[in-house]
């Protein structure tokens, strides 16, 4: 149905000429309420990649577009503001509320707030108060990807010759910052031994990562975060590779556990010899990896790296980085295009899977992690199990290693359908709410999504496979509200309506907001 | 007598060899900065035997009052290295080695402070710009050319501002120039967005686009010195082209030069199956498009002059082709064969080709300066195909140009040069200038070519200049119009001349 009504939206200035929309606004800051003159306003359609109209706010913050009718996205940004789209809380976090067109539509100005980005600053200073130059300040955000809470890298910061850093442009949120650094008397051919090190010191100048406390930034906030490093000495550490590609380089990357299970960098370089020496390194559990491309193969090597004080030798062997590959099929009449891209929520990684015209795929050179399929949003087909030599993988992911996997099999189920409605307090459409969906019993697998309501309230979840949902609301929700955990979202279950979804069925269901009109 | 001699002095002597050679001393001495003379504390100060290896060097961090100390060093001769942060590391080598015969106190050690260029990059209208890439650009001598050497490069903060450190005293020039030119989103490090109609002009110090027009920053050893910047934001427009000839999978450059200064990478968005391109962003003006695929001999390179705006330019049609292959051959009498180098010119940091007799070398297109050497003769004439060029000359190797050779002609006839050099010259480098251009280009002398052997040239009048510094701009005509001295000697063939420097020719 709302697909029906986007293509009349569209297909209007065919049928009756170019019938063009005011869409006008004020961009705002969002804690002085101050309009703001000489921002960047973009719009653009949801189903186009780039601007339709662009426009920069005059003195009083104003702006206009004249655009067709259709589905669109605003965006201000600035050099100072960055950017951010229309009806997200902050720039850093989307997504946006669409502002749905519809012919003949006259839309109320719009009130455009725009949030002011916070900044982490500091210096980093040694145990004799020098400045440390190159010192490596990693962040790292408490952050809810795929409806569940995990800690992302949010960027990170080389201190300058006066040992200052900075990280601008952050969101408000919950964060951690680990500081590292290397003395600048490691490293270089004088060095003795191992060198010495800098200890890692976790905000706010914690030694380990489960001493480290959450930096709690609102918006707009200047933080300071000033780290004292001291010196130690370190072990002397050799990589001594096994079998690597002759006549290239390869990257080494030395990582540490870093905060909420996610890896920090300890030291990364260029190792040109299969016997390569590292300076600096401190006494801890790393993971060591070295990577590069010779010849149009990728290769690979890691290791685990146990260092106590005691100097190492650590053998690594180097071997081709392997390859997925297998066959996909979609049982029953599949529509639209159908791309398969591997994904490790885990390292945040994602890997085109390409699809022949006969149904089988390779990936490219892929490195280990734990991989679900994800498929292209303009297919019906869903996934329904992935099989290897023949017994199912349980919750559908795929353990990759070192080596080549080969006969895969990929099954999914044509007749994805969709759920979509609109939110209503009373008569009045709500434009920016939340409105959540979950699978009846909560599982481990999904699907779980979320649907910030568009301009006219309606909300639009597709490719569904086919099951029994829950939609619900979650007023008072915490930000980092996670809404694929099945015991966090079981109290908001209980009073939510249950709708049974069958192959290529689309089914709407309004949903009306309580409290008091 | 001599019995005597032997049996009781020869052993004393020996003794004291062998005690000299096991004994030891002090050496201490202060690191301070050479500009305030302050002391510099927790420097590192290496000393390094000259007669062994590495492994017998000792390491001291100098106390709070810059003093460092080695109690107990075996006699012998040293090298001395200093080093700290911020300070261009330094010491007595390669300058005349520490001779410790005995102990040596209070060595000075000065170190000379790097400096640092900081400031703000803002809009036309003050808003402060980030993600601004800015250059300073240090003016150095390349084979006796001025010449232009990135020597640091920044990126503005979120409030505009950047700062370059570590920077040696010299004469700067400093650029900002936004990412590609570009309007907000293509300030940011993220991918574009915007639709991307206007662009940031890039300039230098001062506001100018050219360099010619640049005012120069004049840095002294630990200064800080500050350029601000205003970028005035212009309408843009897009080039869209196809290039065909490129490899299907290897990453493609595609660089566009204007004016005197580093080409520019304009955010492109480029089909590899189709070759098919569009450049986004482009301030009108008259550019040089570089399209590159691969690396040096495997260089694939399209190239074409663009002029863009007002509006968005035409596609355009360019093929890539492989670099072109360069034959050296020698001629005329000689045993051995001779070698040439091609130096990239105008670049900042110069490559060079080496060309050895009869062996084809794939040299991308370019400008290169040409020089060619004989070890057993004389070079009298060098031609790129039947283009006759002076040693040193500028050669062009168009696109797309065929196969070629490179000959280098030995001379039947040549001269001894013997230099002298007396007083204040003593140590000095030579210049020498050809009276005529048909007899070679201007050289500056190594200790080599001065030495007692003589240096063989062609028969002609020639000049010779001491000059005070070794990267002096010789082959800059103002800078040789400043000479107000200089020994004028004919070479005749078979003839050994002899000719003594005494004065130097720079004022």
């Amino acid at each position: 149905m709302k697909a029906l009504r986007l293509l009349l939206l569209f297909a209007t200035p065919c049928l009756f000429g170019q019938e063009s929309i005011a869409v006008t606004g004020i961009v705002r800051h969002a804690l002085t309420r101050d309009p703001l003159p000489n921002i960047l306003v973009t719009l653009n359609r949801t189903d186009a990649p780039y601007p339709e109209s662009a426009a920069t706010t005059v003195p009083g913050g104003r702006f206009e577009f004249r655009v067709p009718p259709g589905a669109y996205r605003l965006m201000a940004e600035s050099p100072i503001f960055g950017g951010q789209y229309y009806g997200a809380p902050s720039f850093q976090s989307g997504p946006a509320v669409s502002l749905v067109l519809e012919p003949g539509a006259r839309p109320s100005p719009l009130d455009f707030r725009l949030t002011p980005p916070a900044a982490i600053e500091g210096a980093v200073t040694d145990a004799f108060g020098e400045p440390v130059h190159a010192a490596h300040l990693q962040l790292f955000q408490t952050y809810i990807l795929d409806g569940r809470q995990r800690v992302i890298p949010r960027g990170s910061a080389i201190t300058n010759d006066l040992g200052e850093y900075r990280l601008p442009g952050l969101g408000p949120g919950e964060y951690y910052l680990v500081a590292t650094g290397t003395p600048w008397h490691t490293g270089d051919e004088f060095t003795l031994r191992g060198g010495s090190h800098f200890v890692p010191r976790f905000y706010p100048n914690a030694r380990t990562a489960e001493s480290a406390a959450p930096l709690f930034l609102r918006i707009g906030e200047e933080v300071r975060a000033d780290f004292r490093l001291d010196e130690s000495t370190s072990p002397a550490v050799a990589i001594q590779l096994v079998d690597p590609p002759t006549g290239i380089a390869l990257r080494l990357s030395i990582h540490a556990r870093g905060v909420g299970g996610r890896n920090r960098l300890q030291h990364s370089g260029t190792v040109f010899s299969s016997l390569h020496r590292v300076d600096g390194i401190p006494p801890g559990e790393y993971e060591v990896v070295v990577q590069g491309v010779a010849r149009g193969k990728q290769y690979r090597g890691s290791a685990r790296l146990s260092l106590s004080s005691d100097d190492i030798t650590l053998a690594m062997p180097v071997s081709e980085m392997p390859t997925i590959a297998g066959r996909f099929a979609c049982s029953g009449p599949s529509s639209g295009q159908t791309t398969l891209t591997l994904y490790d929520p885990d390292q945040s990684a994602r890997v085109p899977a390409m699809l022949r015209p006969d149904g089988t795929f390779t990936t490219p050179p892929i490195t280990p992690g734990r991989y679900s399929f994800l498929l292209a949003a303009s297919s019906n087909c869903y996934l329904h199990r992935l099989t290897l030599a023949g017994q199912p993988l349980p919750e559908n992911r795929l353990t990759v290693g070192v080596d080549p996997i080969t006969g895969l099999l990929v099954e999914t189920k044509a007749g994805a359908g969709s759920l979509h409605g609109i939110l209503r307090h009373g008569d009045l459409p709500q434009p920016g709410v939340k409105v959540y969906l979950a699978p009846v019993p909560p599982n481990e697998i999904g699907p779980y999504r979320v649907y910030l309501t568009d301009s006219d309230g309606s909300f639009d979840f597709r490719r569904l496979p086919p099951g029994r949902y829950a939609l619900f609301l979650a007023p008072g929700a915490p930000e980092l509200f996670e809404y694929a955990n099945p015991e966090v979202i079981a109290p908001y279950l209980k009073t939510a309506p249950t709708i049974d979804l069958e192959a290529n069925q689309r089914i709407r269901h309004d949903i009306a907001q309580p409290g008091p009109q | 007598m001599l019995l005597v001699f032997l049996r009781h002095a020869l052993p004393l002597c020996l003794i004291s060899l062998s005690a000299l050679s096991q004994a030891t001393f002090p050496l201490t001495g202060t690191v301070t900065n050479a500009t305030t003379g302050e002391p510099i504390p927790r420097a590192r100060v290496v000393v390094t035997p000259l007669t062994s290896t590495g492994e017998a060097r000792e390491i001291a961090f100098t106390d709070l009052a810059g003093a460092f100390r080695f109690p107990t060093l075996p006699a012998g001769k040293y090298s001395l290295f200093a080093q700290k942060p911020r300070f261009k590391a330094n010491g007595l080598s390669p300058g005349p080695p520490i001779d410790l015969s005995g102990p040596l106190e209070s060595l000075p050690v000065p170190l000379v402070p790097y400096g640092v260029i900081a400031g703000q990059v803002a809009d036309a209208g003050g808003q402060p710009l980030r993600y601004v890439r800015v250059d300073a650009y240090r003016q150095v001598v390349v084979l006796g050319y001025h010449q232009l050497t990135r020597a640091g490069t920044a990126a503005t903060d979120d409030r505009g501002n950047f700062r370059i450190w570590d920077l040696p005293a010299g004469r700067y020039f400093v650029r900002a120039m936004s990412r590609a030119g570009g309007t907000f989103s293509l300030a940011d490090e993220s991918a574009p967005s915007t639709v991307g109609r206007q662009a940031f002009a890039p300039v230098y110090a001062g506001g100018f686009e050219r360099l010619a027009e640049a005012i120069p920053t004049d840095l002294a050893a630990g200064q800080q010195a500050r350029a601000d910047f205003r970028l005035p934001n212009l309408p843009a427009y897009r080039v869209r082209g196809t290039v065909t000839g490129l490899a299907p999978a290897l990453p493609v450059r595609f660089e566009l030069r204007r004016f005197d200064t580093e080409p520019t990478e304009p955010r492109t968005f480029f089909n590899p199956a189709t070759g098919v391109f569009t450049m986004f962003d482009l301030l009108p003006g008259a550019y040089q498009l570089h399209i590159r695929q691969g690396e040096r001999s495997a260089m694939l390179t399209a190239e074409a002059p663009v002029k863009v705006g007002p509006g968005d330019v035409a596609p355009i049609l360019l093929e890539a082709l492989p670099p072109t292959t360069l034959t050296l051959r020698s001629e005329g009498p000689g045993t051995f064969p001779c070698t040439s180098l091609l130096i990239e010119a105008d670049k900042p940091l110069p490559r060079a080709t080496s060309l050895n007799s009869d062996i084809p070398e794939r040299v991308p297109p370019g400008e290169y300066h040409v020089l060619a050497s004989c070890s057993d003769a004389v070079v009298e004439r060098i031609r790129y195909g039947r283009t006759e060029i002076l040693e040193s000359s500028r050669l062009t190797i168009p696109t797309g140009a065929p196969p070629a050779e490179l000959t280098v002609t030995r001379s039947t006839r040549s001269g001894i040069l013997l230099i002298a050099r007396q007083g204040e010259t003593a140590r000095s480098p030579v210049l020498l200038l050809p009276g005529q251009a048909a007899t070679g280009a201007p050289r500056l002398l190594n200790d080599e070519e001065i030495s007692a052997r003589g240096l063989k040239l062609l028969p002609g009048k020639y000049t010779l200049h001491a000059l005070r510094d070794r990267l002096a701009p010789f082959r800059d005509p103002a800078f040789l119009g400043q000479f107000s001295y200089g020994s004028s000697v004919q070479i005749e063939n078979d003839q050994t001349t002899q000719v003594v420097i005494e004065k130097h020719s720079q004022p």
